[in-house]
C-alpha cells in the first residue's frame, strides 16, 4: 500500500511553505466522507478510509464498481444529481444517518463529499434572514462600519468564539481590521500577520473555494486511498470541501488553542481583498447550508465592498480637493509656491496619509513634517530624474531601488514624487515612514510561544514578517496618488500665471521706471528755480544788507545760503540717478588706470586728503564699459573711501582687482569707519544714509553706482564692519 | 546808444535776480523783462524801431501756453529778428531741447546756473559776448 501523500513533503517550515503542495495532500477532514468518480464511466477511484468502515465492506470492493453497486438507491440518485443540472441540494440518509451529498468535478473526476446533517437542518434554515442581512449591510456608512456589521452577523449565526475580519495589503501581508468574539477573549484586532501566514496556493484556494472549514482541528485527517492502477498519481483534493489542511496551520492553530475554523474569502475586482476568519476553541462543525449562507454572505459583502472601495477613492479625491483649493489659494498668496504648501496652516501633506513632504521649486527645498535633509533630498530627486521614467514615482521600499535610500528608510521608506514639468527637476515629494516605526501589536505575540518542539511557532512567524517590514512603507493609495496629480496640475496653473504676472510686473515696473525718472528729473528742475531764488535773495541781502544785520541775523542768513547750497548738491544727485536711466549707454574699451588716475584728480586728492595714502594697482585691467558712467561710479566709491576715512588717523585708499576670475573684479577699499556687515545690501538704496550728518553726502551716490552697473549689466556688492573700512567690489561684464 | 536786451521769462523771481545782476554789472544795458510768451510775441511782432534792435534776446524755454521753442521760431519768422541774437535759457539739460532750440533758430543757450553765484557771474558774460559781437 503506497502513501497516500507520496508527494507531500515530509517537512514543511517557513522556508518551503510557500511550495507545499496543500491540494495534494491525499486526506480528507474526518466528518466527511469521500467518494472519487470517473467522470464518464462513472466507476469509483478513490474513497477516504472513512467510506470502509462506514459501509463495512473491503477497500478492494469498491475500486471501479458505480455507486449503485455500494451504495445502492442512493448511490442512484446521487448519479441522478450528478448527471443533472439542478443544483439544489440533494440529502440522502445512510445507517439512519442523513447525509448532504457535495459534488464537483475536477479533470475527469466527480468529487463525491458526504457530510453528516441533522433532520431539521435543511436549507431554507437561513433563507429568512437574508434579505434582512443584505439591507443591513448596504446601509453600513462605510467600509469599516461594514466589516463590523458582517463580522457581528456571521458570529450571531455560526456561533464561533470569535469572527474577524482580515484584510491583505499590496503585498498580501494581512491584517485584523473587524472581529466579533466571546467576551473573555482579548481582541485581535490590529494584529498584523505576514504574507507567509497565508501562502500564495493557499490564496489560490480561498480564490476558487470560497469557504472552508476545520471542523476539529485535533482531529486525525483521514487518508484518501486510489484505485491501485491510479495509486502513483496524487488526488487533486484542491475543491473538495472537506479536504485536510496543511499540517503547518494545523500546528499553527493548535499553537493558539484553536479548535476549529471557518474560512470566507472576501473577493473585490476579482482580486483576494481579505478573509473572513472564525475561530472556536473547541472542535465545531458548520454544516453546508450553514456555510452556503456564509459563502452568500461574503458575496454579498464582496459586492458592497467592491462599490464603495470606488466610491471611497472618488470621495476622497473630493475631500481632498477642498483641501487642494486651500493650498492653492495658500500658494497664490504672494505666488510663493514652496511656502503655500509647506509653511501654512494646510500643509502638502493633508491631501495623502504621508508624514513628511518636500518642495523643490527653482533649485530650492522647502520641507514640511519628518522629511530627509535638504541634500539628502536633492540628491534623491538627481536619482529619480536621471534614472526614472515618467512625471511620477513612487515607491514603498526606496532603499531597495536607490542607494542612499538606506540613509533615510526609518522616516522616507516610502517615497511619491510627481515632477511639476516635463524634464525639469521642479517636484513635490511625500514621504511615508518604515512600517516598522509604525506597527502596535495587538494582543500579546509572545503569548503562544514557549512550546517546545513545534516547527513553527507564530512568535518565528512574527519575526520574520518584522524583518520583512525593514525599509518598507504602507503603500501608496490610488486616491492620494490621483490627489498628488491634481495638485501638481494646479501648480503648474500657478507658475504659469505666475510668471505671466511677473513679466506683467516686470513690463509696469519698466513703465513706472520711466515715468520716475522723467517725474525726478522735471521735479529736480522745478526745484531749481525756487531754490535759485531763496540763494539769489539770501546773497544780495548778504550783499547790500549784512552791516545793518546783528549777529544772529547774519548768522541765519549764512544759514539759508549753505542750505541751499545742499539742496542744490541733492537735486543734482537725483538728476544723475534718473539721467543714468535716461541716457543712451555708450560702450567702448578703455583703461581703468587712466580713468582712476582721473578720478583722483578730479577729487582733488592732493589737497583736500593730503593723508591719505593712496594705492593703485599697475596692473589693472582695462575695461569694456560707458567710461562717462564708470567715471561716475568711480568718483562715488572714491570719494566715499576717502570722505568715510578721513576721519582716522592715517586713511589708505586701495584701488585695486581681482584678475583670477572672469569677468575680472575692481574694489576699492578703504580703511575707514566701515558699516555694519547686515546692510551689504541696503547700503545701495536711495536715501539709504548709514552715517551720521558729519559726513555729507545726499545718500545717492551708492544708488547711483549701482544703476550704473545695472546698466551695463553687471554687478556691485559690499562688504564692510564698523570701524575695520568697507570694500566696494564691481564686475563689468566682459564685451 | 545804451545796448538793449529783451528777456522772456515767466518766473518772477529768476526776472529779479537778473534784473539785479543786470543793474549791478551792466548799469550802462537797458533790460526789458516781458513775463508772458504770447504777449513776447505781440511785442516782438509789433516792434518797429529798425534804428534799435535788441542787443541779445534771452529767451526761457518752460513757459505755459506758448513755450519757448515755439516762441523761438515764430520770432524768427519776423523779418526784423531774422539775425537778432536769441540766447534760449532752460534748467533742462536735455539734449533734445537743445537740438531743438538751434533747429528752431537759437544762437545760444545757456542752462539756467544753479545758484545766484553762478547767475551772477554767467550772465553778465553771456550778455557781454552778444552786446560785444553785435558792435
Amino acid at each position: 500500500m503506497g502513501s497516500p501523500s507520496a508527494l507531500y513533503p515530509k517537512k514543511i517550515d517557513l522556508t518551503n511553505c510557500d511550495k507545499e503542495p496543500i491540494h495534494l495532500i491525499g486526506r480528507i477532514q474526518s466528518h466527511a466522507m469521500l467518494f472519487v468518480i470517473d467522470s464518464s464511466s462513472f466507476e469509483i477511484s478513490h474513497i477516504s478510509e472513512n467510506v470502509i468502515s462506514t459501509l463495512s465492506r473491503k477497500r478492494e470492493e469498491f475500486y471501479s464498481k458505480r455507486l449503485e453497486d455500494v451504495l445502492g438507491q442512493n448511490g442512484k440518485l446521487i448519479e441522478t444529481y450528478i448527471k443533472s443540472k439542478n443544483k439544489t441540494s440533494l440529502e440522502v440518509t445512510i445507517d439512519d444517518k442523513r447525509y448532504v451529498v457535495v459534488a464537483h468535478h475536477n479533470n475527469q473526476l466527480v468529487y463525491i463529499e458526504l457530510e453528516p446533517i441533522k433532520q431539521q437542518e435543511s436549507a431554507q434554515y437561513m433563507q429568512r434572514q437574508l434579505s434582512e442581512i443584505i439591507s443591513d449591510l448596504s446601509e453600513a456608512v462605510s467600509v469599516s462600519a461594514m466589516c463590523d456589521k458582517t463580522a457581528k452577523l456571521i458570529k450571531g449565526f455560526t456561533e464561533y468564539d470569535r469572527v474577524m475580519i482580515y484584510k491583505f495589503d499590496e503585498n498580501w501581508n494581512g491584517k485584523i481590521i473587524s472581529e466579533a468574539r466571546e467576551e473573555h477573549l482579548d481582541s485581535w484586532i490590529g494584529m498584523h500577520y505576514p504574507a507567509t501566514d497565508i501562502p500564495q496556493q493557499a490564496r489560490k484556494l480561498f480564490l476558487k473555494q470560497g469557504v472552508r472549514i476545520i471542523a476539529d482541528v485535533a482531529s486525525q485527517t483521514v487518508p484518501v486511498f486510489a484505485k491501485p492502477s491510479a495509486e502513483d498519481e496524487p488526488v487533486d483534493l484542491g475543491l473538495c470541501e472537506s479536504r485536510a489542511s496543511s499540517p503547518i496551520h494545523i500546528e499553527y492553530l493548535e499553537n493558539m488553542k484553536v479548535g476549529a475554523t471557518l474560512t470566507a474569502a472576501i473577493v473585490s475586482d476579482g482580486e483576494l481583498w481579505g478573509l473572513i476568519a472564525c475561530h472556536h476553541y473547541s472542535p465545531k462543525f458548520v454544516n453546508y447550508y450553514q456555510r452556503q449562507t456564509v459563502k452568500f454572505l461574503t458575496q454579498v459583502f464582496s459586492t458592497q465592498l467592491t462599490l464603495r472601495a470606488s466610491n471611497e477613492v472618488l470621495s476622497r479625491i473630493n475631500a481632498t480637493s477642498a483641501i487642494r483649493a486651500s493650498l492653492v489659494e495658500q500658494m497664490s498668496d504672494g505666488w510663493d509656491v514652496a511656502n503655500g504648501l509647506t509653511q501654512k496652516s494646510t500643509s502638502m501633506l493633508t491631501i495623502t496619509e504621508a508624514t513628511g513632504g518636500a518642495v523643490f521649486l527653482e533649485n530650492n527645498v522647502s520641507t514640511v513634517g519628518e522629511t530627509p535633509s535638504n541634500e539628502e533630498i536633492t540628491a534623491l530627486i538627481d536619482w529619480i530624474h536621471d534614472t526614472q521614467i515618467g512625471d511620477i514615482y513612487t515607491t514603498q521600499n526606496i532603499a531597495e531601488e536607490y542607494d542612499k535610500g538606506a540613509a533615510f528608510a526609518k522616516i522616507g521608506s516610502g517615497l511619491l514624487c510627481v515632477f511639476i514639468a516635463k524634464g525639469e527637476k521642479d517636484c513635490l515629494l511625500w514621504f511615508k515612514p518604515e512600517l516598522k516605526q509604525l506597527i502596535s501589536w495587538g494582543g500579546n505575540p509572545e503569548k503562544a510561544v514557549e512550546e517546545k518542539g513545534k516547527r513553527l511557532s507564530p512568535r518565528k512567524s512574527f519575526e520574520k514578517w518584522n524583518e520583512e517590514q525593514v525599509n518598507t512603507s504602507l503603500p501608496w493609495k490610488d486616491y492620494e496618488i490621483a490627489s498628488a496629480q491634481a495638485l501638481k496640475t494646479s501648480i503648474s496653473n500657478i507658475i504659469i500665471s505666475r510668471y505671466q504676472e511677473v513679466k506683467l510686473l516686470n513690463d509696469k515696473l519698466k513703465e513706472a521706471y520711466k515715468e520716475l525718472e522723467s517725474f525726478s528729473y522735471s521735479v529736480s528742475h522745478d526745484l531749481r528755480s525756487p531754490l535759485r531764488g531763496i540763494d539769489g535773495f539770501a546773497q544780495i541781502i548778504k550783499e547790500d544788507y549784512f552791516e545793518t544785520l546783528d549777529e544772529y541775523g547774519q548768522k541765519a542768513i549764512q544759514t539759508i545760503i549753505d542750505s541751499t547750497s545742499k539742496m542744490n548738491t541733492l537735486i543734482d544727485d537725483i538728476l544723475a540717478f534718473s539721467g543714468i536711466g535716461k541716457n543712451q549707454i555708450a560702450m567702448g574699451v578703455f583703461s581703468m588706470k587712466d580713468l582712476v588716475e582721473e578720478v583722483v584728480a578730479f577729487l582733488q586728492v592732493d589737497m583736500k586728503y593730503k593723508d591719505a595714502q593712496f594705492v593703485i594697482n599697475p596692473e589693472l585691467p582695462d575695461a569694456f564699459g560707458d567710461r562717462g558712467m564708470i567715471f561716475q561710479l568711480l568718483n562715488n566709491l572714491i570719494g566715499n573711501a576717502l570722505k568715510y576715512s578721513h576721519t582716522i588717523e592715517k586713511p589708505i585708499i586701495e584701488v585695486g582687482c581681482d584678475n583670477s576670475v572672469s569677468p575680472a573684479v575692481y574694489y576699492v577699499k578703504d580703511n575707514g569707519i566701515g558699516f555694519d556687515s547686515k546692510y551689504n545690501e541696503k547700503i545701495f538704496g536711495v536715501f539709504n544714509r548709514l552715517v551720521k550728518d558729519e559726513f555729507e553726502g545726499s545718500g545717492i551716490g551708492l544708488a547711483i553706482s549701482q544703476r550704473v552697473l545695472e546698466k551695463h549689466q553687471g554687478r556691485i556688492w559690499a562688504e564692510g564692519k564698523i570701524d575695520e573700512g568697507a570694500t566696494f567690489y564691481f564686475q563689468l561684464p566682459t564685451r | 546808444m545804451k545796448g538793449l536786451i529783451v528777456s522772456v521769462e515767466d518766473n518772477a523771481t529768476d526776472s529779479a535776480l537778473m534784473s539785479r545782476i543786470f543793474d549791478k554789472e551792466m548799469p550802462l544795458v537797458e533790460v526789458r523783462f516781458i513775463d508772458d510768451s504770447l504777449e513776447a510775441l505781440s511785442w516782438f511782432k509789433a516792434y518797429d524801431d529798425v534804428s534799435r534792435i535788441p542787443d541779445l534776446i534771452l529767451l526761457d524755454i518752460k513757459m505755459p501756453r506758448l513755450n519757448g521753442l515755439d516762441l523761438l521760431k515764430e520770432i524768427r519768422k519776423i523779418e526784423l529778428f531774422k539775425y537778432a541774437p536769441i540766447v534760449m535759457m532752460s534748467s533742462s539739460d536735455q539734449i533734445s531741447d537743445k537740438d531743438k532750440a538751434y533747429l528752431n533758430g537759437a544762437n545760444s543757450y545757456l542752462e539756467k546756473p544753479k545758484n545766484y553765484a553762478e547767475l551772477k557771474e554767467r550772465i553778465p558774460i553771456v550778455a557781454k559776448y552778444w552786446l560785444t559781437l553785435n558792435k
